[in-house]
């Protein structure tokens, strides 16, 4: 069941009559909260974010859902990259103790190096991420649409009654 | 921007806000009042608890804490409490509290409904405490059980038996020919074996007065040398000479009898003398029978020791289990906490759950820390004369002593209805890895209206009325125990409850009802692991006393009583061995004296021949001499004639 609300989600984002920078922004900022590996104050941020600009929503659940698969398997990575910056990088550490002592920051668990590393991996890849889901969208919408539309699996999937009841809820205006 | 955001978010959220401003009081008040049940173990009630926003802090009407031994009553219960947390260190999810104000803090006050939780709460908290529990033990040692380890000690006085002191049963009972068994009479068992033995060394004297015997055709041989030498039959200095060897070979003979005769009286003495000092031995032995009787008769002891602990024990007892409660739950519940300088890489706790990197930090806090507590109790207008109120300071009550560097300390004092006094100072110091407790509590002219004294099988009464002082320290460095307790009862008033059934009741009541104070002494220690409990008073003195009076005269009779009829038992038996061995002896003693005299004749007789040969020989020198003088005279007379 959940594989297929992911594929009706992303058919949906694909479809949906927004604009490639709401969808990819979306996307983007889904992929920030995926990767971090638990709650955070500043996965809380992002979600605010996400709720407060008009940007895709499914594009930004589905963007969750997927990099929080994924981010698993990039964990050491993170950690390698958390501990470089937080142990090697000598010039940071003034920083980190800044932070370290100042009242909020230590709810962020900037001093964890998965939730640092994976912080900064998703930063980096913020933009590429953007641009890359964008170009999708727009390659997909012009090309890519109509066929898809006439695939059997397709209309399984839009006829799948977890997916009418989003296009129901969908079409109140609650979300868009 | 979302257009439906408003919908979406801020009327949840708006909703979110008001439910927790209407509820958060409420929420935060159970949650303190559970977190407080969890660790006391009974009823604990906040009343009208608000939360402040400036001060950020909370304040609240009224906290009562139930008491775990006694549901009906509270440990203590208090008017408003107010204290503001450091809000930067609030940010850090720390909880620092500068000042709290604590006010009409009263001890003991009585419930209007029973504080004892639900038998299913206690246990489902009981179940959360287990692991925790399990989880702090391996920061710092875990807590001495004082009060499991006491509580054989405890039971042993509770059941401790009252001594059967009737004289009356005594006079009927004892019977003490019964006790005069050869069995129970070691000395009389020591002279019977004397006089099995005494034979057998007869035997052995015999053998050795017949040795001696033999020494006898010497003796006569040496009488024969010595009448064949005939002194007046000596015409010459060389027969003297002669008879004067003979003399001396003979002399020689007569002191070699001697010696050997002496060497053997020396030793057969000795023997015969090891029984002559068996007498001692059997002295001590009759002794310790007398005591061996004396013990088997069951006499009782006039120093009656143990009486006032009989009278007063149980109560003290009780108060024993209830303040060991108290310490138990101290050294449970004030937290050793970890140590604080956390190494700058810490392995995972989980795979790829991260490592977190600590940093420098400008002043370490715990994640709770009440720097003071003042503690008020009121106006003393509004105070109940039943109650004590409290006031005093508590510093530093924090979850982790280690990075405070400060030790949790109480100082308290409190009154009571204006006459009694109450201090109480405490310090429990977990910043090394064993932590230390100490106590020291001092209450006076605490009025006694109902206190339990004696027990159901001896001397049932009631202290009705008295006056108490108590002076207690109490240390407890890791898991061991030291605490002396010091107990004065002045102005007191005994009451009993039934008349006294046995004489040492009788003698402990008549000293108690003259008794107007008493002191007692109190000391629990554990050593090794094993606890014990030490309980003197100065009444046990005043009792012994009273006790030598009344029924030492009778305790002394049947003493003596038992005294003589042991020694004339002994006599009987030493009797019996002294003459057997006075015969011997005599035997012995007789024939020794008539070979001696035998002994020393020959030899006088020896040295008076051997001294007239020597005198013969001195004159016959002298002849000699005067022959040779007269000759040269001659000789000299004759050459002048010649000339």
């Amino acid at each position: 069941m959940f594989v297929v609300k992911l594929l009706s989600d992303f058919l949906n984002i694909l479809r949906a009559g927004q604009t490639p920078r709401q969808v990819a922004g979306g996307f983007a900022l889904g992929s920030l909260v995926g990767l971090s590996p638990a709650l955070t104050l500043q996965g809380l941020a992002i979600w605010f974010v996400i709720l407060i600009l008009d940007i895709n929503l499914s594009a930004a659940i589905l963007a969750f859902a997927l990099f929080s698969l994924v981010a698993y398997i990039f964990d050491p990575v993170f950690h390698a990259l958390g501990y470089f910056l937080l142990v090697q990088a000598d010039f940071l550490k003034g920083l980190w103790t800044a932070l370290y002592n100042a009242p909020i920051a230590p709810l962020t668990r900037f001093n964890n190096t998965v939730v640092l590393g994976s912080l900064v991996g998703a930063l980096v890849l913020f933009l590429p991420i953007f641009w890359g889901m964008k170009k999708l969208y727009i390659a997909y919408r012009d090309h890519l649409h109509t066929k898809i539309e006439q695939w059997k699996v397709y209309q399984i999937i839009s006829k799948n009654f977890l997916v009418q009841w989003y296009l129901k809820i969908r079409d109140w205006g609650i979300v868009p | 921007m979302r257009k439906k955001f408003a919908l979406f978010i801020l009327v949840p959220g708006l909703i979110f806000l008001l439910t927790l401003y209407l509820f958060i009081d409420r929420w935060v008040e159970y949650g303190l009042e559970y977190a407080g049940e969890r660790t006391v173990g009974a009823k604990v009630e906040i009343d009208d608890l608000v939360l402040t926003l400036s001060p950020t802090g909370v304040e609240f009407a009224r906290l009562q804490i139930a008491n775990p031994q006694d549901g009906m009553k509270n440990i203590f219960e208090t008017g408003k409490v107010k204290f503001a947390f450091d809000v930067g260190q609030l940010l850090h999810s720390k909880f620092i509290i500068e000042t709290m104000e604590v006010n009409n803090l009263v001890l003991g006050t009585k419930r209007s409904s029973d504080g004892t939780l639900p038998e299913k709460r206690a246990e489902r908290m009981r179940a959360q405490q287990a692991p925790a529990a399990t989880t702090d033990s391996s920061a710092a040692p875990a807590p001495a059980q004082f009060m499991k380890q006491a509580a054989p000690v405890l039971q042993a006085k509770e059941e401790k038996k009252t001594p059967v002191f009737d004289l009356d049963r005594i006079r009927k009972e004892i019977k003490i020919d019964s006790l005069l068994s050869v069995q129970n009479l070691r000395s009389v068992q020591y002279y019977d074996s004397l006089k099995t033995e005494v034979p057998r060394a007869s035997e052995q004297w015999q053998t050795t007065l017949a040795e001696i015997d033999k020494t006898k055709p010497k003796i006569a041989e040496i009488e024969t040398k010595i009448k064949a030498v005939n002194v007046s039959e000596i015409k010459s200095l060389e027969s003297a000479q002669s008879a004067l060897e003979n003399v001396k070979r003979v002399y020689e003979n007569a002191n070699e009898v001697s010696k050997t005769f002496n060497d053997r009286k020396s030793a057969l003495n000795d023997q015969v003398d090891r029984f002559s000092g068996a007498y001692g031995e059997g002295e001590r032995l009759a002794k310790e029978d007398f005591q061996s009787v004396v013990s088997l008769a069951r006499l009782p002891d006039v120093s009656m020791r143990g009486m006032a602990e009989l009278v007063l024990g149980k109560e003290m007892m009780q108060n024993v289990a209830k303040y060991l409660y108290w310490i138990d739950f101290a050294c449970e519940n004030v937290p050793s906490g970890a140590l604080g300088g956390k190494t700058e890489k810490e392995e995972p706790e989980h795979r790829f759950e991260g490592q977190n990197i600590h940093f420098p930090v400008e002043q370490v806090y715990p994640k709770l820390w009440i720097k003071k507590i003042i503690v008020s109790g009121g106006t003393d207008k509004a105070q109940d004369p039943e109650y004590f109120y409290l006031k005093g300071e508590v510093r530093n009550i924090s979850n982790d002593q280690r990075v405070t560097g400060q030790p949790f300390t109480a100082e308290l004092s409190g009154t009571k209805g204006g006459t009694t006094s109450l201090s109480f100072n405490a310090i429990f110091d977990r910043r090394k890895d064993f932590p230390v407790d100490d106590y020291h509590a001092k209450l006076s002219g605490l009025r006694v209206a109902d206190m339990q004294a004696g027990r159901s099988d001896f001397l049932p009464s009631k202290i009705t009325k008295a006056v108490a002082g108590a002076n207690i320290d109490v240390n407890v460095p890791g898991n061991k125990f030291e605490s002396t307790s010091k107990i004065a009862f002045r102005n007191l008033t005994f009451v009993f409850e039934s008349e006294p059934k046995t004489t040492v009741e009788r003698i402990v009541r008549d000293i108690l009802a003259s008794l107007n104070q008493f002191n007692v002494t109190l000391r629990l220690w554990n050593s090794g692991g094993k606890f014990d409990i030490g309980f003197s008073t100065d009444l046990d003195d005043q009792i012994a006393s009273r006790a030598r009076k009344v029924i030492g005269d009778e305790v002394a009779r049947i003493q003596n009583e038992i005294r003589s009829k042991v020694n004339a038992k002994i006599a009987e038996k030493r009797k019996e061995f002294e003459t057997l061995f006075n015969q011997k002896k005599e035997d012995v003693t007789s024939r020794l004296k008539g070979h001696e005299s035998q002994v020393n004749e020959k030899l006088s007789m020896v040295e008076g021949k051997k001294k007239e040969v020597e005198n013969k020989i001195e004159e016959e020198k002298k002849k000699q001499t005067e022959g040779v003088k007269k000759k040269a005279e001659e000789t000299i007379k004759g050459l002048f004639k010649k000339n």
